[in-house]
């Protein structure tokens, strides 16, 4: 599904050359939870901006289905991020202005759902991860695991191919965190492929793949144990 | 597509009402000024085409040195070197080919009354001999009805005699609510080098003049307010030792005209006593008009030629109404652009102002605009979402611009007594206004569009 071919990323800033990203390879596949870890600055956010379309690379290859995603124009890039990937991150980044089921539904307006539409699924997602009783909450009326809850909702709601998660659990308690992991793994089995980073080890253990960065580069590879 | 994303812009503004209403109101100032600004600079820039446009300044005046200096030396007035200008020298017109057409106007006040209740009923007339009554004369009769009574030796009864008369006949005539008229005595050919017209009654000629008819055109304004009920044609007024009856009243030209009356120059007639204002000496005023009036100066030339031939040098002073009204109008450019560029600026630095906040709640924004991104909005998405607030505010601001530059055009009206609302100009001040504003908010908007979607990801 996705291919990483020698990924690098350099920040020139002026007379220091910093190199984020080394030549990364690596390939995610269909139905895969690969966990990224490794230490704060070894290039693991970089990898994730990179692989989600959020940044782009300045050197190396990244085909994603076989397309070489470098040539496509802001707009289809827009695109896949609206409709193929769904991001959840550390610090849940829901809008404070929308309530809950407009947050859940913000993706799916850019997909082009009808408003109604756009409800009805919101109202079925939030259900999913057991927040029917907090659809017209505002962010700030939530806790923290209801908020991360309500991203998830949000990042399934243009049911995406692959979830790109930096540190779902990072700031929550360790029991709520458990509940976002264990959401994550369900979605895993029912076929959602998941890229995660996580500092936990135990998390990590939980995925199929754990790749460990290290200075930009790739330092090892370990299998999981949900293989 | 009106979006959630547009939810989240509407209840920012929603939250940030004071920011967003003080945004408006540069807005609206700066459009505001600009607008008047160019309505102003409309309404003089046609004022001052009409104006030039005006039958007057076509025209050379030509009037003797005495008149010319005033009351600056009057012990000159009536001394040996006056020369008196009367209608024959209007002959000038078929001598000088530029010249098309002329006329003589003498100034005059007219205190309307009878004399002999101010003299004290009629018991001791005043000093100077009167002339005789000419009696009334309606419009469109060829002789008049009572022919003038001859001079006779004894004044006083001849006087007394012909105010009896008048007071007969102005027995039933409606007093009229007005003390005295400013007017001039013309020529018949001023009202149709002037351009002048009745909107009821009619005009005065040329025979109307040599049979020295006491004849009077109104001004439509004094028409309207002579008598209290309105109606002025027909009517008869005593001017002193005249009755001169209203024969026409003018359209309305929206000019001095309209508080004018005008009366029929009396052809060789001695004018010994002109009521109160004491005797006038002979200012009369001689117009000529120019069919082209890029050969005013030429045609003024020949003029002063004809005149020092007929008077000798120096006789005569000529005046050309157009070179000071175009100068004036120069000045009054010079001004208005002045104004403009006050206004331009102070509508620039409203929009700097703007585009700059526009900026700073962009920045501020960066974030969200990550998450946006990342969640699938596009560069254009993200444009349009910032550019659709510019415009709220825009368009906000311009409206209450419209209304801010209605005000200041009222007041520069009211406190300058000059026209200065022009709908064509205050619509195109807004237009210009909300161009460069919105060109100016393209910019916060479009660096919003480049915020990097990495942005989600930072962790504050």
């Amino acid at each position: 599904m996705i291919e990483l071919v020698n990924i690098e990323k350099h920040y020139d800033l002026g007379e220091m050359k910093v190199k984020a990203l080394d030549g990364i390879s690596l390939t995610i596949n269909r139905g895969d939870f690969v966990a990224v870890m490794g230490p704060s600055g070894s290039g693991k956010s970089t990898l994730m901006n990179i692989v989600g379309l959020l940044d782009s690379s300045t050197g190396g290859t990244y085909k994603l289905e076989g397309y070489e995603i470098h040539d496509l124009s802001d707009k289809e890039q827009a695109r896949i991020r609206n409709r193929h990937f769904g991001f959840i991150f550390q610090s849940f980044n829901l809008f404070p202005e929308l309530n809950a089921l407009e947050n859940v539904m913000l993706p799916m307006g850019y997909a082009g759902v009808s408003p109604t539409e756009r409800k009805n699924r919101a109202a079925e997602l939030l259900d999913q991860v057991g927040l029917s009783h907090r659809l017209y909450h505002y962010p700030t009326m939530m806790s923290g695991g209801e908020q991360q809850r309500v991203a998830i909702a949000r990042a399934l709601s243009n049911r995406p191919d692959l979830i790109i998660a930096d540190e779902p659990t990072g700031n929550l308690p360790s029991d709520k965190g458990k509940e976002i992991l264990d959401t994550l793994i369900n979605l895993n089995r029912e076929g959602v492929t998941i890229m995660m980073v996580t500092h936990n080890d135990d998390q990590g253990a939980l995925a199929h793949r754990q790749i460990h960065i290290r200075d930009g580069k790739v330092a090892q590879v370990r299998e999981g144990a949900l293989k | 597509m009106r979006g959630e994303d547009n939810r989240i812009m509407t209840r920012e503004m929603e939250k940030k009402l004071v920011e967003t209403l003080l945004l408006i109101l540069a807005v609206a100032l700066g459009v505001g000024v600009a607008a008047a600004g160019f309505s102003l600079a409309t309404t003089a820039g046609i004022r001052s085409a009409q104006e030039l446009a005006l039958p007057q300044y076509r025209e050379i005046a030509v009037s003797t040195r005495t008149e010319a200096e005033d009351f600056d030396s009057p012990a000159q007035m009536g001394s040996d070197e006056t020369v008196t200008l009367t209608i024959a020298d209007l002959a000038a017109v078929e001598e000088i080919p530029d010249v098309t057409g002329g006329f003589i106007m003498q100034e005059d006040n007219y205190r309307l009354g009878n004399p002999m209740s101010r003299f004290g009923g009629g018991q001791s007339p005043p000093d100077g001999g009167g002339a005789p009554p000419e009696g009334d004369m309606a419009p469109g009769e060829d002789q008049p009805a009572d022919a003038p009574a001859p001079p006779q030796d004894d004044r006083f009864a001849s006087m007394q005699e012909a105010m009896a008369e008048m007071n007969a006949e102005m027995e039933n005539e409606p007093e009229p609510i007005i003390e005295e008229l400013h007017g001039y005595a013309v020529s018949a050919d001023f009202f149709t080098i002037r351009g002048l017209y009745t909107e009821e009654g009619s005009l005065f000629t040329e025979s109307d003049m040599e049979n020295q008819r006491p004849l009077m055109v109104v001004g439509s304004e004094i028409a309207a307010t002579i008598f209290e009920d309105g109606i002025a044609l027909g009517r008869k007024l005593q001017v002193f030792d005249k009755i001169y009856t209203i024969s026409g009243v003018l359209e309305e030209t929206g000019t001095e005209i309209d508080r004018r009356v005008f009366t029929p120059l009396q052809v060789g007639a001695t004018m010994m006593m002109r009521g109160p204002g004491g005797f006038h000496g002979d200012s009369s005023v001689l117009y000529f008009s120019v069919g082209d009036t890029a050969h005013l100066n030429r045609a003024a030339d020949q003029l002063l030629t004809w005149f020092n031939a007929e008077y000798g040098e120096g006789a005569v002073n000529l005046n050309i109404p157009r070179t000071e009204a175009a100068e004036a109008a120069d000045r009054n450019g010079r001004l208005i652009t002045l104004i403009m560029f006050l206004a331009m600026a102070g509508l620039m630095i409203a929009s700097v102002n703007v585009s700059n906040i526009l900026m700073g709640r962009a920045m501020r924004r960066e974030k969200m605009v990550g998450i946006l991104k990342a969640l699938g909005a596009s560069r254009k998405r993200i444009f349009r979402l910032f550019f659709e607030e510019a415009l709220v505010i825009g368009i906000g601001g311009s409206l209450l611009g419209v209304l801010l530059s209605l005000a200041i055009t009222r007041i520069m009206t009211l406190s300058m007594g000059l026209e200065a609302f022009s709908a064509a100009g205050v619509a195109g001040g807004i237009l210009l206004a909300l161009a460069i504003t919105l060109g100016l908010t393209l910019y916060p908007a479009f660096q919003a569009s480049r915020i990097e979607a990495a942005q989600a990801m930072r962790t504050e």
